[in-house]
């Protein structure tokens, strides 16, 4: 009984401390005040009118929007292939392939951001668009090559065979048999990637340039000037949006195991 | 006979300069069913996914009714292929699963559908064509392979321990379900297995191997009954050994002296042994208590219960001889009498 209550107790500290923010900045997003109070005096959503009035949110979201797009989809296309190689084939130095696809989680972001920095756009000259879909898709490709090897982990190799027996070709066997069975991983790869790149602060911070920036760093440059619960409006907007995502995620993947 | 499957001086290497299989030999008649036997690591397997295309031999031809496959990509060589996992689809119906082979054919829908549908009743799964191999149990997953393998009325059948999954009493159902396809159809077939009582009874010839080496290659009855080397014979349930000096040769008859006791046994062999291994089933003897021609001196140290028949251990001064007595016969204690008959105890010279 006694462990039980600790237990309780530990599990509810956990969750306060996790949670607890969430639940005041949530709060406070409905504030009247001008600045950001808790608890708050009064209720009103002019905060979150706010947000669709300032432009600056309303094109850093479509950046992030495209890039998370582009850079999951492009970090994807290199990734399957590289994923399938670690899965199928032993190739000599393929643990070393293996460290250096898992590098840019190990490396810290501000490391990657800055060196892509000098590399982009002191070295190469190139456009900030180009830069940032290039930067997020670099730091997107271990998630996309470690996702989809789960799932192709999980298919025997003998389907495979079975349909090349049957007289299609290695690439035929890929498109019509492995890459339908892959496809759970692969939209768990496309939403996880999704989800990092729109909310990647680190590598954004260096590779934003004039007039283009993605919407965690106009926030952040946002909160600089102002104090006012807007960002605590948009926060909240972006918690329902990452739950709803996720969910749609669980749907369409669980039922996706039966169908 | 023409040879339909002829393998020539295989060698195949995972490891470089490692040779899994060299310079082996091995021919299939058309129409028969041939049994690849052994434990795990002889060379079963790699045969069988050499003829399939799978693995790149170093050395030798593979060829398949006078058309040499050596070279030919595994895609081009018409080979149906049962695995030991199914290897279904699992994102396509049981249909889909069968029509595969056909479609990469680019045979129009038509005649996709009626192949499926006569393929699909053959293996009497006429009702699942819209399921799932998810919905599928294993006796009926299986059923489903065997039915995408025959449906491109394939050269070659190769089965890779397709029934290692089952249970006993459907690996008994399905054994006999595929022999009576194969045979219906008459197809030649490869089939690997670990399993000596399944290769007996689904074959026209099984193929003992050890160790990347052909053993024995002869007709069910031949390998149960005449094993030729030390290692068939041990393999196939011959448990009970004891070395013995030969002193004559008669025909097929030896005679044996194996410390005090003389001894007949049967050789198959052409040439004359000095030094013999003898073999014998546990239900190769029957005990006595009186003495007889032929026989050893035992004491029983255990005797268990068993159903159908009563395991006694006992020993000799040739060794502890493991032996079955039918269940209903009298209860032997202490001194007994191994009666041999010479043409169950089978010498194999030392090599």
């Amino acid at each position: 009984m006694k462990t039980s209550r600790w237990l309780y107790f530990s599990v509810f500290l956990l969750y306060f401390f996790l949670l607890g923010p969430f639940v005041i900045i949530f709060i406070a997003a409905f504030g009247a005040e001008s600045t950001l109070a808790f608890p708050p005096t009064g209720f009103s959503l002019q905060w979150f009118a706010r947000i669709v009035e300032t432009q600056q949110f309303i094109d850093s979201f479509w950046t992030s929007l495209w890039i998370g797009l582009g850079a999951t989809a492009i970090s994807l296309m290199f990734g399957i292939p590289v994923a399938y190689a670690l899965v199928r084939f032993n190739f000599k130095g393929m643990s070393a392939v293996e460290t250096l696809f898992s590098a840019p989680i190990l490396v810290p972001g501000l490391v990657i951001g800055f060196s892509m920095l000098n590399f982009f756009v002191l070295f190469g000259r190139i456009e900030v668009m180009t830069g940032l879909l290039l930067g997020h898709t670099a730091i997107l490709f271990p998630y996309s090559v470690r996702v989809t090897s789960v799932s192709l982990r999980n298919l025997d190799p003998a389907v495979e065979e079975a349909a090349v027996s049957l007289g299609a070709n290695r690439l035929r066997a890929f498109m019509l048999v492995v890459l339908p069975n892959m496809r759970s991983g692969i939209a768990a790869a496309f939403i996880l990637g999704f989800i990092t790149s729109f909310n990647n602060v680190p590598v954004s911070l260096f590779l934003t340039g004039p007039g283009i920036t993605t919407l965690p760093i106009s926030m952040l440059s946002y909160m600089e000037y102002y104090f006012d619960p807007t960002i605590a409006a948009l926060s909240t907007v972006l918690v329902i949006f990452s739950i709803l995502l996720v969910q749609l995620a669980e749907r369409v993947l669980g039922l996706s195991r039966f169908i | 006979m023409m040879a339909y499957l002829n393998i020539q001086n295989l060698r195949v290497e995972y490891v470089r300069d490692v040779p899994t299989l060299d310079n082996f030999n091995l021919t299939v008649n058309e129409g028969e069913l041939v049994a690849l036997l052994g434990p795990s690591g002889c060379g079963k397997t790699t045969t069988l996914r050499s003829v399939a295309g799978f693995i790149e031999p170093a050395a030798g031809t593979i060829k398949v009714a006078e058309k040499d496959y050596t070279t030919l990509p595994p895609n081009k060589r018409d080979i149906g292929m049962v695995f030991q996992s199914y290897a279904l689809f699992p994102h396509l119906t049981i249909f889909d699963n069968v029509a595969f082979g056909l479609r990469m054919r680019r045979i129009q829908r038509k005649g996709i559908k009626k192949r499926v549908d006569e393929v699909l009743q053959m293996v009497d799964l006429q009702d699942y064509a819209d399921r799932r191999p998810v919905q599928l149990s294993g006796g009926q997953r299986q059923r489903v392979a065997l039915a995408r393998a025959i449906v491109i009325e394939p050269t070659l059948l190769l089965f890779d321990e397709p029934l290692s999954n089952l249970d006993a009493k459907l690996r008994v159902e399905m054994r006999n379900e595929i022999r009576r396809l194969q045979q219906r159809l008459g197809i030649t077939a490869l089939y690997v297995t670990h399993d000596q009582v399944e290769a007996l009874a689904i074959s026209d010839r099984v193929v003992v191997m050890n160790k990347g080496e052909i053993e024995q290659i002869g007709q069910p009855e031949a390998i149960y009954n005449q094993p030729e080397t030390a290692f068939v014979a041990d393999f196939m349930g011959f448990v009970n050994c004891f070395d013995a000096d030969v002193t004559s040769k008669e025909q097929s008859i030896l005679a044996l002296q194996a410390q005090d006791y003389t001894l007949h046994a049967t050789y198959t062999g052409d040439d004359d042994p000095q030094r013999v291994q003898v073999f014998f089933r546990p239900d190769a003897v029957a005990l006595s208590d009186e003495p007889s021609e032929n026989s050893l001196n035992g004491q029983v140290i255990l005797r268990t219960f068993q159903g159908q028949v009563v395991e006694y251990i006992v020993e000799t001064a040739l060794g502890n001889m493991i032996i079955y007595m039918p269940e209903d016969a009298p209860r032997f204690e202490a001194h007994v009498t191994l009666s041999l008959k010479t043409e169950r105890l089978i010498a194999i010279a030392y090599e």
